[in-house]
């Protein structure tokens, strides 16, 4: 029999490509958002707010999916889709 | 001969009992249900008319307080497989006497042991041990596999007893025949004929009960007069390649569980080649969730030494293959092993099989290098979910 080889496995071995990371959103009363800080750069003021859409998914299981998703233009000329995560309501970026 | 049989009764029910402290308790009516049939049932349930094999339906019908509890086969053998090994720790013939749904029974032959344990208080007392105090074990020991069962059966949870030989026919005699390890329809003839113990059954002359019901009455016969000859049978050992995987992230999409598989197998097929042998089974154990589990053997007509090869016929089981949940763990294990005879090579290796080839040299180095291959090869899981981290996951290339 061959031996276990003692390093985990798993996680390592099937990684799931486009992870979401987290951003830094200021968000006017009605929750859109309004600023948007990307990691070690200025807060961006969004300019246009393209489209947006909303996602709920595996609400049977303990750790159900729900999000609020908006592609917006930040002045700076970039095209950004962030979401907000309404089970925690932490805000995140990804590619969509 | 000295035989200790290690008893817990009602296995997959100790299991979960175990586990969910709140079902404990001798009046709570617990079934175990796998595919909406009942498997096992606590005494009390069975009180009320619920028995193993009913329909979840009729069970409801006859208790309507019944506590169902979906089956988890593959976690009741892992964990039965665990005291094994212990016990294969202190003795070397174990044998096991178990199925899912059942009673959990291990034979130990002891004989020999007293040179290692005087005192056979301690050895019954690590025998005991073997099994966690919550499954409620209890341990016989007699001169026989069937006694010391008995012996076992007889005991509160906790305990241990020694049953000399000579204890043996009284203490047989007022047991009742059900405890026979025959058909059910004999117990039931038994019960019909109105011999309801076994002392009553050993009573009879052994060739009358032969007559009347065959082999398995002259076992019967054999068991209840204390005569169990019987040795405890070791499962032979196979020389065996095993690849385990565990998948912290369980994987819920088929091109996934391929991709995995497919890397379980190149790291089986990398101690095959190393041993320069070929395989002629190979068998794929899938664990769910909720302890489900899904296995499959391939017997190849010819022993496979490429790993392409063994690919091809594993492939097509894994794609049909009914997975009922999300895999949480792979399992595979090449057998039957064989030393390669004969290698007939390609005179011209195509381009495409010698840049392949450069690759996995390349993905070696690199790997020599760096501990792991920092490299990986994208895989469609859910192209169509509306998670984008959903829709690809990037898998380790392994070389």
């Amino acid at each position: 029999m061959v031996s276990h080889p003692g390093t985990p496995g798993g996680d390592r071995r099937i990684r799931p490509l486009n992870l979401p990371k987290p951003v830094g959103v200021d968000i006017d009363s009605e929750g859109r958002p309004l600023y948007v800080t990307l990691p070690d750069r200025n807060p961006q003021m969004v300019i246009d707010l393209v489209k947006s859409w909303r996602v709920d998914e595996e609400w049977w299981r303990e750790q159900p999916i729900s999000r609020i998703y908006w592609q917006c233009v930040l002045d700076n000329g970039q095209f950004l889709t962030i979401f907000n995560d309404l089970s925690d309501g932490t805000w995140w970026r990804q590619r969509a | 001969m000295r035989i200790g049989c290690l008893l817990i009764p009602h296995f997959a029910l100790a299991c979960e009992r175990a586990e969910q402290p709140g079902l404990d308790g001798g009046a709570a009516t617990i079934a175990i249900v796998e595919e909406r049939v009942i498997r096992e049932v606590s005494p009390a349930a069975r009180r009320y008319g619920v028995w193993p094999g009913q329909r979840l339906q009729e069970a409801f019908a006859a208790c309507p307080y019944l506590v169902t509890i979906e089956a988890r086969p593959g976690h009741y053998e892992r964990r039965f497989q665990v005291i094994l090994d212990r016990l294969s720790e202190i003795a070397p013939a174990v044998e096991a006497g178990w199925a899912p749904f059942g009673h959990g029974i291990a034979y130990v032959d002891i004989k020999g042991l007293h040179r290692h344990y005087p005192d056979s208080r301690q050895l019954q007392s690590r025998l005991l041990g073997c099994a966690q105090s919550e499954l409620r074990p209890r341990l016989g020991v007699a001169p026989g596999k069937f006694p010391a069962y008995v012996v076992a059966s007889r005991l509160k949870p906790g305990l241990a007893r020694e049953v000399e030989a000579a204890e043996v026919p009284a203490m047989l005699g007022e047991m009742d025949v059900d405890l026979l390890p025959v058909d059910q329809r004999m117990i039931r003839r038994l019960h019909q004929l109105g011999l309801h113990t076994l002392g009553a059954l050993s009573a009879l002359p052994r060739h009358s009960v032969a007559a009347q019901f065959g082999p398995e009455g002259a076992l019967a016969w054999d068991l209840a007069s204390g005569q169990d000859q019987a040795a405890v049978r070791v499962a032979p050992v196979e020389e065996s390649i095993e690849v385990r995987q565990a998948f912290i992230d369980s994987l819920t999409s088929r091109e996934l569980v391929m991709a995995a598989t497919e890397q379980v197998l190149g790291r089986a097929f990398r101690a095959l080649a190393d041993r320069r042998q070929a395989a002629r089974l190979a068998t794929l154990r899938i664990d769910l969730e909720r302890g489900k589990v899904w296995q499959k053997q391939v017997t190849f007509k010819e022993p496979r030494a490429i790993q392409s090869a063994i690919w091809q016929a594993l492939k097509p089981v894994v794609e049909t293959a009914d997975l009922a949940a999300p895999v949480v763990g792979m399992e595979l294990s090449l057998t039957r092993l064989t030393s390669v005879i004969g290698w007939q090579g390609t005179l011209w290796t195509s381009q495409r099989r010698q840049r392949q080839e450069r690759i996995q040299e390349a993905m070696q180095q690199l790997k020599a290098r760096y501990g792991t291959c920092p490299v990986g090869r994208i895989v469609e899981v859910e192209p169509w979910s509306r998670i984008p981290e959903r829709r690809a996951a990037i898998v380790a290339f392994d070389p």
